[in-house]
């Protein structure tokens, strides 16, 4: 764990990821004198970055950034310029047919597939189109290449956090989505999570870490 | 418990949302969760079509709630309607127009009125309104349409003739043909490829505004004409009213002929000059604050202004603006036009272009290298496509047309400041000391002759050569100077048509004497605007072996007349030393 910084450690481990699972995933601290390159001129307020490598992308990476106190902005970045992927991780079985979890973030999508999931990561709800933004044209809603990576004719769960209850643009993404797998063959269900005891926003990892996997089978077809 | 949801991929976005907010909820269900259901689908609900909200509605009757709540539901759904129309900045009970969104082949008339012509999975059929994004769009009223609609009916004829487009191409030429008369036969060829370029707009970066130039009765207002009627949406205007151009810019994606004497000065006081200069590149968008009681940020709103132009002007356009143009010299015709240019007259060919929008809308042109170099490629590119698409058998012709173009490009900018500033550092080059050369020499040399009033000072010199790409540097007592760069000056030479080549058989070589080799650049000419200078200047050409030796700057025109007084006096003595036989 040389190669992470004590407090993005502490963070990878409260959303359950075990030492394991952090190695494997190459998951490491981008030092600070390379984080504008990393990032590719979108690092102004970025103080610290976690990177996620995504396996068979030749060295493309999304970050988890923390910025100056006071500044806002999106918490996970890719390098300007640079397309969306699918985090396909290596020991997911891509073309079988058994039940396949669609999630979105790559710490989710590490955390089930530690409870031993069949998995794959989307970096944001949008970034399984070729611009990120599939709701605004169907000319920008184009789905990328890499879902021709997949075999979709299984069945396939989209697993979204738990704001999806709320937030319609949340649940127009898992539509346009599961209709886009329902075409490459899938048999489609979607779970948005239920919210925390407080009603606060609840991702996969977190309700992996605060109900345990079973739970989480329960809820599933 | 929550447990994923079996998705049905036949729901469309708004079937599924209503699917999904009742997914949990049975007759039994208590009425508190029903109406919750029913709070959380009025804004979807409201974005519905008529005949969608029917069906969702029969739906959620399926649930058993008292009619008393279902009459409240439809209630707020409408007041969410209406203030969504509002919201939109259109006032209760008004219809929403709309002339642009994706799948819209064009408008077109039917039954004597406006309806949109739109190719769905490759079927072209007409509709008088359409649902975008929940909100029901109609195409504009007759009136506001400013140019003649093409039949609808006769559109959907011709895409299911589906006729070649070359031999639509070969019609547009016989029509242009049968309308003026242009510098050459490439000029027609052009025209029509600009034609079919503004029925297929979406799929261009750029569009090259076609310049109509000559004195009046020329025709260049008939040409214009001929062309607009013919364009995609074509509009005919006379002044330049900033609001009305921006508005049919932004709302229509119209083709627009400006047909206005003085152009430039017309737009510049109707503040629209920014409109004829951006509307050749697709994505510009011209600022107007039109709100500066709302504050900053919120006073200001942006519209687009892409499209194709067609200029007709007895002044030639600003240079900016010419450079993103086309210039066609209009020649004085020797034929007879009988026939009256009419929009009636073209429109059987509007309607073919249309159909040929119809099969070519969506689709990607062939790929292409620019056909030129700088912007002229850019703004060419798009017709070479069009003739590599329509009719590729032109396409050397139309490129002899591009070579044609770039030739007078170079000479307007071989008779351009730059070039004057260019031509003076080439014979400055045994100035050049540990390989700088200070601005203050080159100014003085290319002040030198000039009237005083006339000066350059070193600060604009300066900063011209700074454009030019020229590298800044000091001399030893601080004064500003240039890098001597071999490397950019011939590039610059070279981009200015200032290189030397063997067409230009005048040198300053007499026939008794050795020539100064530097002196070699000094033949390239610069006509001056001063009046006389083009006689003197060829008197200089046919005058310039009986010179001694000297260094001629012909872009200086009183060095030029001094020059000239040499010459002159250089020959007479000779003469009257040989006895006239000279």
């Amino acid at each position: 764990m040389a190669n992470l910084h004590p407090d993005h450690l502490a963070d990878l481990r409260k959303s359950g990821l075990t030492d394991e699972t952090i190695e494997a995933a190459g998951i490491y601290t981008v030092t600070p004198g390379d984080i504008g390159k990393k990032l590719g001129g979108l690092g102004n307020n970025v103080v610290s970055a976690l990177a996620f490598p995504y396996p068979g992308f030749d060295g493309y990476e999304r970050f988890k950034v923390w910025r100056e106190d006071g500044k806002t902005g999106p918490k996970y970045l890719q390098k300007t310029g640079t397309a969306n992927h699918l985090y396909l991780l290596p020991s997911v079985d891509l073309n079988g047919d058994s039940p396949l979890l669609l999630v979105e973030g790559e710490k989710k999508a590490l955390a089930l597939l530690q409870a031993a999931y069949q998995v794959v990561g989307i970096s944001g709800i949008w970034n399984w189109c070729e611009r990120g933004q599939g709701y605004k044209k169907p000319k920008e809603s184009q789905p990328i290449p890499d879902l021709d990576r997949v075999n979709w004719v299984r069945p396939v769960i989209i697993i979204f956090d738990s704001d999806g209850h709320d937030d319609r643009m949340v649940r127009l993404a898992a539509f346009r989505l599961a209709r886009e797998l329902s075409r490459r063959g899938a048999v489609v269900s979607i779970l948005f999570l239920p919210h925390g005891k407080n009603g606060e926003k609840v991702g996969a990892d977190d309700f992996l870490v605060a109900h345990g996997p079973a739970k989480l089978r329960e809820m599933l077809p | 418990m929550t447990t994923a949801w079996a998705f049905d991929p036949n729901l469309d976005d708004r079937a599924a949302e209503v699917a999904w907010q009742i997914r949990e909820l049975t007759p039994e269900s208590p009425t508190s969760d029903k109406l919750k259901a029913l709070l959380n689908l009025v804004p979807t609900m409201a974005r519905m079509t008529e005949l969608d909200q029917a069906a969702a509605q029969e739906k959620l009757e399926c649930l058993g709630l008292p009619a008393k709540f279902l009459t409240a539901f439809q209630k707020d759904i409408q007041k969410a309607v209406k203030s969504k129309a509002k919201t939109q900045g259109k006032s209760n009970g008004q219809e929403v127009y709309t002339a642009l969104f994706d799948g819209l082949v064009d408008l077109v008339e039917y039954e004597g009125h406006p309806v949109f012509l739109i190719k769905q999975d490759g079927v072209l059929g007409m509709a008088d309104q359409v649902d975008l994004e929940g909100v029901i769009y109609r195409p504009p009223p007759k009136e506001q349409i400013p140019w003649l609609l093409p039949r609808g009916e006769e559109v959907i004829k011709a895409y299911k003739w589906a006729e070649s487009p070359g031999a639509l191409y070969n019609d547009l030429l016989a029509y242009f043909r049968g309308v003026s008369e242009l510098p050459s036969d490439l000029y027609y060829d052009l025209n029509a490829a600009w034609t079919f370029h503004t029925y297929l707009m979406e799929a261009h970066q750029y569009s090259p505004i076609l310049c109509n130039y000559a004195v009046p009765e020329r025709g260049k207002s008939r040409t214009g004409k001929g062309m607009i009627y013919v364009a995609y949406r074509g509009i005919h205007v006379e002044s330049l009213r900033d609001a009305y151009i921006v508005r049919i810019a932004h709302n229509y994606l119209a083709t627009i002929f400006f047909d206005c004497m003085n152009l430039w000065k017309k737009a510049e006081k109707a503040g629209s000059e920014d409109i004829l200069l951006l509307r050749f590149e697709r994505g510009a968008k011209v600022p107007r604050v039109l709100y500066p009681e709302r504050g900053a940020h919120r006073d200001t709103v942006y519209y687009s202004v892409f499209g194709a132009t067609i200029v007709a002007t007895n002044v030639s356009v600003h240079n900016i603006l010419g450079t993103r143009a086309v210039q066609i010299n209009m020649p004085q015709s020797r034929k007879r036009f009988e026939n009256d240019v009419t929009p009636e007259f073209a429109l059987p060919l509007k309607e073919r272009l249309t159909a040929f929008r119809a099969r070519f809308l969506g689709k990607s042109l062939p790929e292409i290298a620019k056909p030129a170099l700088g912007r002229l490629g850019d703004i060419l590119k798009p017709l070479l496509q069009i003739i590599k698409l329509v009719k590729p058998e032109q396409e050397a012709h139309f490129l002899s047309l591009v070579k044609e173009l770039e030739k007078d490009r170079m000479l307007d900018k071989a008779d351009s400041l730059e070039a004057q500033i260019l031509l003076t550092l080439k014979n400055l080059k045994d100035e050049v000391f540990r390989g700088i050369l200070p601005v203050k020499t080159i100014t003085d040399t290319f002040n030198e002759g000039r009237p005083e009033h006339s000066h350059f000072t070193y600060h604009r010199i300066g900063h011209k050569l700074k454009s030019l790409g020229f590298q800044k540097a000091k001399t030893d007592t601080g004064a500003s100077a240039i890098i001597w760069d071999e490397q950019k000056n011939a590039s610059n030479f070279s981009a200015y048509g200032l290189v030397e080549t063997s067409e230009m058989p005048e040198t300053s070589e007499m026939p008794d004497e050795k020539p100064d080799v530097s002196d070699k650049s000094d033949v390239t000419d610069v006509y001056s605007d001063a009046p006389g200078e083009k006689e003197l200047h060829s008197f200089l050409r046919t005058a310039r072996p009986a010179l001694p030796g000297k260094v001629l700057h012909l872009w200086n025109p009183e060095r030029q007349r001094k020059a000239a007084a040499r010459v002159k006096e250089t020959l007479a003595e000779r003469e009257s030393l040989s006895g006239g036989e000279l």
